[in-house]
């Protein structure tokens, strides 16, 4: 079964506070149709939702994905480019965007420490 | 499809199309449903058995016992594994698959949970 047919797929991950969707889409996409996938997930409509890039620049619904820098050789699957969201509140305003972070991993055991990149003859 | 139309996304449960992993964290990883069944055999059985979910329902997992860090190296394995079926059909190099080294042992117990 192959789910992608195109090299001109762009890998992204939506991330607002604790939720991080993991989706693809084609260079030409625009930012409004990156928000109506949200819309489809959030039930939140487009004209509430914001977009950030990487560097925190709010993204335009008529700009593409190609107009930020995005394609598919910046945004693999196995690191996907990171994107910002956030919805607008019953005040009107937008919230501030905020992701939480993912749990810090737990300290390497020493006895990993000393191997190199093969510490991965254990099983516990 | 006039612009006031969403994006069809076969919504019968809020997240039909898509599936939720939730780590132990309580961070949320929305993954497509047919990614995560074609490439993890335990997220396939645990979404076709016997805890079907209502209409209306979102369709979740949550992982009690694998992180969020971990969980979020499996979803981009998901990914990197649709990927690389396409490029094994019209050839071409595979990417390689970096896993921190922190993490790597738990992920390796995490993918021999979901059998990915």
């Amino acid at each position: 079964m192959h789910l992608y047919s195109l090299p001109s797929d762009v890998f992204l991950v939506i991330r607002r506070k604790k939720t991080t969707i993991f989706t693809d889409c084609k260079d030409s996409a625009t930012v409004l149709e990156l928000k109506k996938i949200v819309e489809g997930i959030t039930k939140i409509p487009p004209a509430d939702q914001r977009l950030y890039t990487t560097n925190s620049a709010i993204m335009e619904d008529s700009k593409t994905l190609q107009d930020y820098g995005f394609n598919a050789t910046t945004s693999k699957a196995q690191n996907p480019t990171s994107i910002g969201l956030t919805f607008k509140l019953s005040s009107g305003e937008f919230e501030d965007l905020e992701l939480c972070p993912y749990s810090t991993p737990p300290e390497l055991p020493d006895v990993m420490k000393s191997q190199d990149a093969n510490g991965q003859e254990q099983a516990s | 499809m006039t612009d006031t139309q969403p994006i069809e996304k076969n919504c019968v449960g809020p997240d039909a199309e898509y599936i939720k992993l939730i780590s132990s964290d309580k961070k949320e990883f929305l993954v497509k449903r047919s990614l995560a069944e074609a490439y993890s055999g335990t997220i396939k059985r645990m979404l076709g058995g016997p805890t079907i979910f209502a209409e209306g329902e979102p369709n979740q997992i949550e992982f009690s016992h694998i992180s969020s860090p971990v969980l979020e190296v499996i979803c981009k394995y998901l990914e990197h594994q649709a990927e690389v079926e396409v490029i094994e059909q019209n050839g071409g190099e595979i990417p390689e698959f970096v896993i921190p080294l922190e993490i790597a042992v738990n992920v390796m117990l995490a993918a021999d949970f979901l059998e990915c």
